[in-house]
């Protein structure tokens, strides 16, 4: 493969990693941890 | 008598409401109690349920639950209202100055002149929680919205599928305001209430907003009294107080604002007039804390004064308990007497309290005459009514109720309705389907196909290896385009289904189907997301968080499935032109009908099974009809646009290109030549043997129907890259295409729908309803094999 393909493949793989933890911070968020007192529902905020 | 036998267009007074639970505390909290007028409307058009006319609302109820409501038409018997008694402990009300509740400046002053120590207030600029908190169909949204504008952001509650918005006030950054799901009381018994309840006495907002709709401000307070027993600071805004004052009503304001204690501001949500000292009021209370100046509504003399005599016993016996858990004295009394077991399991109360606290409900109930749940409905509303018949001047009857009356004898008559509801939902579908959602998907395609092209001259331009190219433009260009093609239809069934709740007529569904429904084990809500069902799963399904009960909406999320989607129809028309030509027609509306009669099949299973019990009780209030507002209407379609982009650009990127690396390469990761080759077909063809007695045992036409997961034009597009013409009509006869239409109607939704299941029901319901739907499929499937 040419080094443009490699930039692609590789584009494409990053692009998947980061939009399969996005997906899984979303579940996290949508689930909601309600460990926190201020409401806000996104574990990651709190540090929970 | 009971109320299911009163005569059309009769009056009667209600003498004792029976049943018992979520039900019967519902129907008293909607103003169903001892001594109040009652008058039969209309019968649904099958008969049942019943609308009737209660506190100048309509509610409408089931027969059923009608018949446990013991009336009496002699209209002479007493009202609360009339007892002489009651009128002492509310003030004389000749002429009051304005109070000025939640205001700064002198009348601050004055305030604080009657306190021990000046208050401080907290400093201006500092963070504002406030809640938002009000009846449904009361213009909370719209308040909501005019408030924040676009700076609000949804989600969930934890630990439910209750919708959750917050959002900052415009012109205010540092006041975020949430609002709370629309309720009529703060009793244990729906998520909604349990939510609203527990975010209050939890979250501890800083103050807040209760919005009434004006027009029947009887029914309205009822929550407002609620909320004042939690003690926080909080403002009554008026809305819809032009439309009573356009006909001829009044409210006197500065009495209303002296008799209740707390700030009552005038509003008009759907312009913002009235918001802005809305919101000068709110943040008064919210940065001083000024809690409602009343929170004692209960007589000390007449005949409610056992309800006060055992109440003001109650709260000095578990001071200390609600001082321990946290919760306001009086709100933890009320609903001890109302038996509300999350309250009782937080006061921890030891069994000789818990026995004193029988005691002196048994003698309340002795003296009073009612159940401690119908005494406490009655005290609220006894309170409410002596102070609206102060402060409140009623029009006869408002414009919009007799338009509203007029509309409704025909889209609730007893031989229009159905067909008005048929026309309707075919304006809907023809709108979707047919003109500008067509219309609108066939751009979006142009837009989406001249896209890929462009990306795919630059990726050969640029030199790009094939099998790249193919994970680029087979793989995530070809997955995702189809789905996000679906994109104009779902904005254009929102925007329909939007136009039909804001407008009131969603309600009026409900009520005219309740009744067929319920043979099927739900209840007339379920209606519109299963009708919705026929256009796209994803939407329906997420239609179904309207519904109020968990059991209700488990149960339409799992019929959805069955409602043919548009997506299927291509699969159709592929099969058809193939098979049956000149009979299409008849082919596409057998598949409707197996798709609504499995629905049907499951349906009675699932009540006889699963889901044993009676649907949720149909008791809902049938608002006015009013002009659905476009900022309204804008963000709901907004919020749903987004997410499924969302969900486009993350499940279905992700699964298109799991599928494409299973359709490229073998088990050893070289790219294949043949597609019979690829680990999907290798896949396939064990599963292939699944499908012999069904005479659909080929590798290619399961490898089809793997990739319909992903999303269902994708069975079209695999068989039409898999078959020639000529060797799809020598693998398939008349007899086993139609056996696979079945199949395709039935199987498992694609994989967005899946993933909206996922999130509204959880992993477990989403397999479950994958396996199910491909058992059912396969059952049905191979049934019609073996009659054809």
């Amino acid at each position: 493969m040419n080094i443009q393909s490699w930039i692609v493949l590789l584009a494409v793989v990053a692009l998947f990693i980061a939009v399969f933890r996005f997906y899984m911070k979303k579940q996290r968020r949508n689930k909601g941890c309600g460990g926190c007192s201020c409401g806000c529902n996104d574990c990651e905020h709190c540090g929970l | 008598m009971n109320l299911s036998e009163l005569p059309l267009q009769q009056s009667a007074r209600i003498v004792a409401v029976g049943g018992d639970g979520a039900l019967r505390q519902h129907l008293l909290d909607m103003g169903v109690i001892p001594g109040v007028r009652v008058t039969l409307v209309k019968h649904a058009p099958m008969g049942d349920p019943i609308e009737v006319r209660i506190h100048g609302y309509e509610l409408t109820m089931r027969k059923a639950d009608a018949a446990k409501i013991t009336i009496d038409t002699d209209l002479s018997l007493s009202a609360p209202e009339d007892d002489p008694d009651e009128k002492a402990y509310v003030a004389n009300t000749q002429e009051i100055p304005h109070p000025g509740l939640g205001e700064g400046g002198r009348y601050h002053e004055e305030q604080s002149a009657l306190l021990p120590s000046k208050p401080q207030g907290a400093a201006p600029g500092s963070p504002v929680r406030l809640a938002l908190v009000g009846n449904q169909n009361c213009g909370k949204t719209t308040l909501f919205n005019t408030l924040t504008g676009s700076n609000q952001h949804v989600g969930n509650f934890p630990g439910v599928t209750v919708e959750r918005k917050d959002g900052t006030v415009k012109g205010h950054p540092e006041v975020t305001i949430t609002d709370l799901p629309g309720i009529y009381s703060l009793s244990p018994y729906t998520n909604e209430e349990v939510v609203s309840r527990r975010f209050v006495l939890e979250q501890k907002p800083d103050a807040i907003i209760n919005i009434i709709d004006t027009t029947c401000i009887e029914r309205s307070l009822y929550l407002t009294m609620q909320l004042m027993e939690l003690g926080r600071p909080m403002v009554l805004a008026l809305n819809f107080i032009d439309e009573l004052e356009s006909q001829g009503g009044a409210v006197r304001v500065n009495e209303l604002e002296h008799l209740l204690g707390i700030p009552v501001v005038p509003i008009r949500a759907v312009d913002g007039e009235g918001v802005d000292e809305l919101i000068d009021h709110v943040l008064h209370v919210a940065r001083y804390q000024e809690g409602p100046a009343r929170q004692d509504f209960c007589p000390s003399s007449g005949i409610r004064s056992a309800v006060h005599r055992s109440l003001h016993a109650i709260m000095h016996l578990v001071e200390d308990h609600a001082e321990r858990a946290g919760i306001p004295l009086r709100f933890a009394a009320n609903k001890l007497i109302e038996g509300d077991t999350l309250t009782r399991d937080a006061l921890d109360l030891s069994q000789n309290e818990r026995e004193t606290v029988e005691h002196l409900l048994a003698q309340m109930e002795e003296e009073r005459g009612l159940d401690r749940q119908a005494a406490m409905a009655d005290m609220r509303y006894a309170f409410i009514l002596n102070v609206t018949a102060r402060t409140v001047v009623h029009p006869k009857e408002s414009r919009e109720h007799r338009r509203s009356h007029r509309i409704d004898n025909i889209l609730t008559g007893r031989w229009t309705a159905l067909p008005a509801f048929i026309g309707i939902m075919a304006l809907v579908f023809w709108f979707t389907f047919n003109s500008v959602g067509a219309w609108l998907q066939e751009l979006f395609e142009e837009g989406i196909d001249a896209s890929t092209a462009w990306i795919d001259d630059l990726l050969s331009s640029w030199d790009i290896a094939p099998t790249v190219h193919s994970l680029v433009t087979d793989g995530i260009l070809a997955g995702v385009g189809s789905v996000l093609s679906f994109l104009p239809v779902i904005v254009c069934l929102f925007f329909c289904l939007s136009m039909l709740e804001d407008s009131g007529y969603m309600a009026r569904i409900a009520f005219v189907m309740d009744r067929p429904l319920r043979r099927l084990g739900l209840s007339g809500r379920s209606i519109v997301p299963l009708l919705m069902g026929f256009g796209c799963s994803v939407p329906s399904i997420m239609a179904s968080r309207t519904l109020p009960s968990e059991r209700d909406r488990k149960m339409t999320i799992l019929l959805t499935p069955f409602m043919s989607c548009t997506a299927k129809i291509p699969i159709y028309a592929f099969f058809v032109a193939a098979f049956f030509p000149g009979n299409g027609a008849w082919v596409m509306t057998s598949m409707y009908l197996i798709g609504i009669l499995t629905g049907i099949l499951v349906a009675i299973v699932l009540k006889h099974t699963a889901f044993r019990g009676e649907a949720v009780p149909f008791v809902m209030e049938l608002p006015n009809y009013r002009m659905p507002v476009a900022r309204n209407v804008g963000h709901l379609l907004w919020d749903k646009a987004k997410d499924f982009l969302e969900r486009a650009f993350t499940v279905i990127f992700l699964a298109s290109i799991v599928i494409w690396v299973f359709q490229t390469f073998d088990f050893r990761l070289d790219t294949v030549t043949s597609n019979h080759d690829s680990m999907l077909a290798q896949i396939a063809a064990p599963v292939a043997v699944l499908f012999e007695p069904l005479g659909l045992g080929d590798w290619r036409i399961v490898t089809a129907l793997i990739c319909g997961f992903l999303a269902k034009e994708s069975v079209v597009s695999t068989l039409g890259g898999l078959f020639t013409p000529e060797s799809l009509q020598a693998t398939l006869t008349a007899t086993t295409c139609y056996t696979l239409m079945v199949f395709c109607l039935l199987y498992t939704p694609c994989v967005a729908a899946i993933a909206t299941v996922r999130r509204e029901l959880g992993s477990r319901w989403a397999l479950i309803i994958v396996i199910t739907q491909c058992l059912v499929a396969w059952l049905v499937a191979w049934l019609v094999s073996m009659m054809l």
